[in-house]
């Protein structure tokens, strides 16, 4: 179990950022490439590693750490919007409206497109709780998460084994 | 290799086509669903503010100044990959020294040393997308190289 609390730890770190909107506005799809060099970091001083990080390495944990970062950000996501009724869907929705009526496109796939929406945000004002909501939610953040901890996986594999093993 | 490099040119296309869909959106109705997914898969990668996107005409990016020139700049970096014939490895410093006008003008807008403008986060975000992509696959393949 030891050898996961990198990615545990990392993956906590990047399921609060994703729910601070300070910091989701200015770090962008920073953050998951970052925590997942930050995973690398714990995973070599947790080891005491002396040989540099492989390929492998880098993309297996970037890879687990966006994972790990996607359910906390859900869990955090649904623990609020379990909470307060509310969150960024119900808060955009009036201008969704307005959005999806200055497209060129015929009425009943407008009216098809806005039902949809409206039965998720009436859900979540009346139960806290949709579970499209939370189907779209996971299965958005699986793929984002997953592609962008890898990529910072990789780019944390080279950047770490420049700086502490001398590898170029 | 060229076959990884054209998918890697499609993938970047369709994630720059999914973020300028508003433009051509009136083509056909289903775009109206693509419209939906891309917005909500960019609303993980970007805060798509109103007032940072990048409009004319009328409509609107999905993703914000900055990163739509990131994305922009991969993409313009896959295209060129094309007509190179080996990924040269690219010091972890010129990732750094790219990534640099983009933090300045992060950490300027944030404290309001002057006012966002998005001309400059679409050009800084450019020469990361370019830079960093580079790095990304020279890593990749040197990697690879190495029998990894």
């Amino acid at each position: 179990m030891k050898k996961y609390y990198p990615i545990l730890i990392a993956g906590f770190i990047g399921g609060i950022a994703f729910i601070i909107p300070i910091f989701k506005s200015l770090s962008c799809c920073l953050v998951i490439p970052i925590i997942s060099v930050l995973a690398l970091y714990f995973e070599m001083k947790s080891t005491g590693r002396i040989e540099p990080f492989k390929l492998k390495e880098g993309i297996s944990i970037g890879l687990f750490t966006g994972i790990s970062s996607a359910f906390f950000g859900l869990f955090f996501d649904v623990f609020i919007t379990l909470v307060t009724h509310s969150n960024e869907l119900v808060l955009s929705y009036p201008q969704m409206n307005e959005m999806l009526n200055t497209f060129p496109v015929d009425e009943p796939t407008k009216k098809q497109a806005l039902e949809m929406i409206k039965n998720v945000v009436q859900q979540i004002q009346n139960n806290g709780f949709s579970s499209i909501y939370v189907f779209a939610m996971l299965i958005n953040g699986l793929i984002s998460n997953s592609i962008f901890g890898i990529i910072g996986g990789i780019v944390g594999a080279r950047i770490l084994n420049n700086k502490f093993f001398k590898v170029e | 290799m060229l076959k990884i490099k054209f998918a890697i040119v499609l993938i970047l296309l369709i994630w720059n086509l999914g973020n300028f869909i508003e433009f051509y959106i009136h083509l056909a109705d289903f775009l109206l669903f693509f419209h939906l997914f891309f917005n909500h898969l960019f609303s993980f990668v970007c805060h798509q503010d109103a007032e940072k996107v990048i409009s004319f005409w009328g409509k609107s990016t999905l993703l914000c100044s900055r990163c739509s020139g990131i994305y922009f700049g991969a993409f313009l970096f896959s295209i060129v990959n094309i007509f190179t014939k080996q990924a040269k490895l690219i010091k972890t410093k010129y990732l750094f020294f790219a990534a640099i006008p983009l933090i300045f003008d992060v950490t300027f807008t944030s404290f309001g040393i002057y006012n966002y403008s998005k001309i400059i986060a679409f050009s800084t975000g450019i020469l990361l997308g370019f830079v960093g992509l580079e790095f990304l696959i020279s890593t990749i393949f040197t990697f690879s190289d190495n029998g990894e």
